[in-house]
């Protein structure tokens, strides 16, 4: 036995573009609404429309995070490539989130505490999250092997996972100092509508990337699967 | 009985380990040297102001152990893997954690040994005051070692079998180690200035709790890294 | 305050918005090779069976 059974077949095109669309539009429509109904704070003025964009974004990444790791897990368990496959695509977009989250996070930081960046509890600890799976990344980068990149990446991602709760617990202490972000707390309803449409409509984006990478990841592998069976001398 | 034998296997591997090193001497030597040639620079780069090199002593000393450590971690599967040493190790019966907790006593005792010295050389440069907690000083060290240790092991099971260990090593590990750091490094600073705010004792909690959690996620998790 | 304030919203807006329309391309290039590669080498369409 020299190749393993393919267990992962090459998608065919479906209505994913359409979806894909949908939830642009989506993104755009929570987006109207929420600058539409949201009165400027009489401190921050404008500023806190930033938020209606930085954290859905937090909240996305930490459902790709959730993600991996339940993949993560049930790849461990059955072994099956297809859940190594949609665990490293949920891992691609949840970094992306991330990044995002950390950029907007800055932005909002430079006009609200005049600092692009304090080592305050939770930004610290996505900065932290962001490297894990940086590394969670560059390891699928490094190694060939399917099976070996499946089950390291596996144990990269849960331990990683993991570590995001102990990292949330040191960062906290060790700022114990700093004054927690306020700004949530004296927010208006209406500001939190708009915060879960908006989240709402990240999700649907969210699910598109992650389809789309996965479809890729799963071509490439019913692929290298096609041509390793052809220079085997097998069919085709 | 089966786990008598498993004892007898973990000895086994650690012997050998530790026999290859005590052999050599040239790894431990180098690394060692390489731990305080990094708190040399530390006191380049902080210093000359006395004040302020005691202030960062316990950032330095922990940051030169990990960097140190790194070399450590790899060398440990490298040997192995020059002479295609791991694959008849893994052909041996017993379950797979026994290689794992036989290398991670190995590494211990490397890496303590090397921070000893470390430390040692540290509490000179750096004219720090030895303070009268110092039993809890090295219980902290002792814990920060054991985390640095787990994932380091764990880790370099990994990338030292992958394309370019040298960055993925410390790539992967350093972001897991956040918590071990803060918590060694805060602790270690408070009891060198007498532990005032006692806040000490929550730090080597979360250092006791952060290496159990990990030493058995690790263990758990090390057949099917070594596996394959 | 107001007026410096709006630069900050439009760039976070800004960032937001390049970066999803950024990966959406990326992701749709990524595809759209993967699928090339397929067709290549089986000399079908993905999902019309494959060749084991």
């Amino acid at each position: 036995m020299t190749t393993a059974a393919p267990t992962v077949e090459a998608p065919r095109p479906a209505r994913w573009p359409v979806f894909g669309a949908v939830s642009l539009a989506a993104l755009v429509a929570t987006q109207v609404f929420s600058f539409l109904t949201s009165p400027p704070d009489q401190n921050m003025g404008q500023l806190e429309k930033i938020l209606y964009v930085h954290v859905p974004a937090a909240w996305v990444m930490f459902v790709c995070f959730a993600i991996v790791l339940v993949y993560s897990l049930r790849f461990l368990w059955k072994g099956r490539e297809d859940d190594d496959l949609l665990a490293a695509a949920a891992a691609e977009v949840g970094a992306i989130f991330n990044g995002l989250t950390l950029v907007l996070g800055m932005i909002w930081g430079k006009p609200a505490w005049g600092v692009w960046w304090v080592w305050d509890a939770r930004l610290t600890s996505t900065l932290v999250l962001f490297l894990v799976f940086v590394g969670y990344l560059a390891l699928r980068a490094f190694v060939e092997d399917p099976q070996r990149r499946g089950q390291w990446s596996a144990a990269v991602g849960i331990l990683g996972a993991l570590n995001v709760p102990i990292v949330w617990m040191s960062v906290t202490w060790w700022r114990t100092l700093h004054q927690m972000p306020s700004s949530m707390r004296s927010m208006a309803k209406i500001y939190w509508v708009g915060m879960f449409a908006n989240f709402g409509a990240f999700l649907l984006v969210m699910a598109y990337f992650i389809r789309r990478r996965y479809d890729a990841a799963c071509t490439v592998r019913a692929a290298e699967h096609a041509s390793q069976a052809a220079a085997l001398g097998g069919l085709d | 009985m089966a786990f008598r034998d498993d004892v007898r296997r973990i000895r086994a591997i650690a012997w050998k380990d530790l026999t290859t090193e005590r052999r050599s001497k040239a790894g431990f030597n180098s690394v060692a040297a390489l731990g305080v040639t990094i708190l040399v620079l530390f006191g380049f780069a902080l210093g000359p102001d006395a004040q302020a090199l005691r202030d960062a002593a316990a950032g330095a000393l922990w940051l030169s152990a990990l960097f140190a450590g790194v070399l450590a971690f790899n060398r440990s599967y490298q040997v192995e893997l020059e002479s295609g040493a791991l694959d008849q190790l893994l052909q041996y019966p017993g379950p797979r954690w026994v290689i794992y907790v036989g290398k991670l006593i190995a590494n211990s005792l490397f890496v303590g040994l090397m921070l000893i010295i470390v430390i040692a050389v540290g509490i000179a440069l750096f004219q720090v005051s030895i303070p009268a907690a110092w039993p809890s000083l090295l219980g902290v060290f002792a814990l920060g070692a054991v985390g640095l240790v787990v994932l380091g092991t764990f880790y370099a099971a990994m990338a030292s079998r992958s394309r370019a260990r040298e960055v993925l090593l410390p790539l992967l590990l350093f972001p897991m180690l956040v918590p071990v750091l803060l918590a060694a490094i805060s602790a270690s600073k408070a009891l060198l200035v007498g532990d005032m705010m006692h806040e000490a004792g929550a730090w080597i909690k979360l250092l006791g709790a952060y290496d159990l959690i990990f030493f058995v996620a690790t263990l758990w998790a090390f057949e099917y890294v070594i596996e394959v | 305050m107001e007026a410096s304030n709006w630069a900050y919203v439009t760039a976070a807006y800004a960032v937001t918005w390049v970066l999803v329309l950024g990966y959406m391309a990326y992701a749709r290039r990524a595809l759209q090779r993967a699928r090339a590669e397929y067709r290549r080498v089986t000399g079908h369409e993905p999902g019309e069976g494959d060749a084991v």
